[in-house]
């Protein structure tokens, strides 16, 4: 009587086979040395404190827009 | 209306670190590179509402900075200078830690490498933009800025005489190998 169809079960299809190739390392990623180098040389920079001159710019500016603006 | 978008300012002191680097990059001085951050700060302000918030900042202000850079390079009429190895001048020489490669090394041969090259790579590699944006800020082609990436690793590589983990296999990047150009010694 119950000649149920039987509910397929759901045997998803074998995943693609992953790319043949294995993907390379990005070249310039957090494995590389050149990658690493060239970050750690930017951080020395970066790091230093920001000119006191820039800063004083910027609210140079957003003052002066904001007096405009009213 | 209200007032300018508040965040303009704090976006634009958050990009300043980047944007500095990028223009000691190009300037290899500290003091150039300073004038050039000011200029771009004052440029970007004014033309504020060409930009969209939330879009990419720093791509827009590096933008910014080099076409002044270059602008001022032909201006003064001279060829854009190989500075003397990028930070090499200004920059102490931090010990390495790991003994994997001296950074001095590192800086001298960055600083060996033509100006477009060098720029390419630390576009991607130090900035960490994309190779579209790079595109975008360098105003040429994206295939133009990987084969520039490719051939500055390759001669930093050579130099230094290093693999890397990540030696990758050819065309990656650059379909046509360029190198007709080579060293300007």
């Amino acid at each position: 009587m119950n000649a149920v169809t039987e509910i397929p079960t759901k045997d998803p299809p074998a995943p693609p086979p992953r790319r043949a190739r294995p993907r390379r390392p990005d070249p310039l990623g957090p494995d590389s040395e050149i990658g690493s180098r060239l970050r750690e040389l930017y951080a020395e920079v970066e790091g230093e404190p920001l000119p006191a001159r820039l800063i004083a710019l910027l609210e140079q500016l957003d003052e002066a827009e904001r007096r405009g603006s009213e | 209306m209200s007032d300018s978008p508040p965040s303009f300012k704090s976006a634009m002191l958050a990009a300043l670190p980047a944007l500095r680097a990028f223009a000691m990059s190009l300037s290899g001085r500290h003091d150039v590179a300073d004038d050039l951050v000011q200029e771009t700060v004052m440029k970007a302000w004014a033309k504020q509402d060409a930009f969209t918030l939330g879009t990419n900042m720093n791509a827009w202000l590096f933008t910014i900075l080099r076409n002044l850079f270059y602008s001022q390079m032909r201006k003064r009429g001279r060829e854009i200078q190989d500075t003397d190895g990028v930070f090499t001048a200004r920059l102490g020489v931090a010990p390495s830690h790991d003994g994997r490669l001296d950074l001095a090394d590192f800086k001298r041969a960055l600083g060996e490498l033509p100006p477009d090259q060098r720029e390419a790579i630390l576009l991607i590699g130090a900035s960490g933009f994309s190779y579209e944006e790079a595109a975008v800020i360098c105003g040429c082609a994206v295939g133009t800025i990987k084969s520039r990436v490719s051939r500055a690793r390759s001669r930093l590589q050579a130099t230094l005489g290093i693999s890397g983990a990540a030696d990758y296999g050819p065309g990656a990047a650059s379909s046509t190998p360029v190198v007709t150009r080579a060293i300007a010694s």
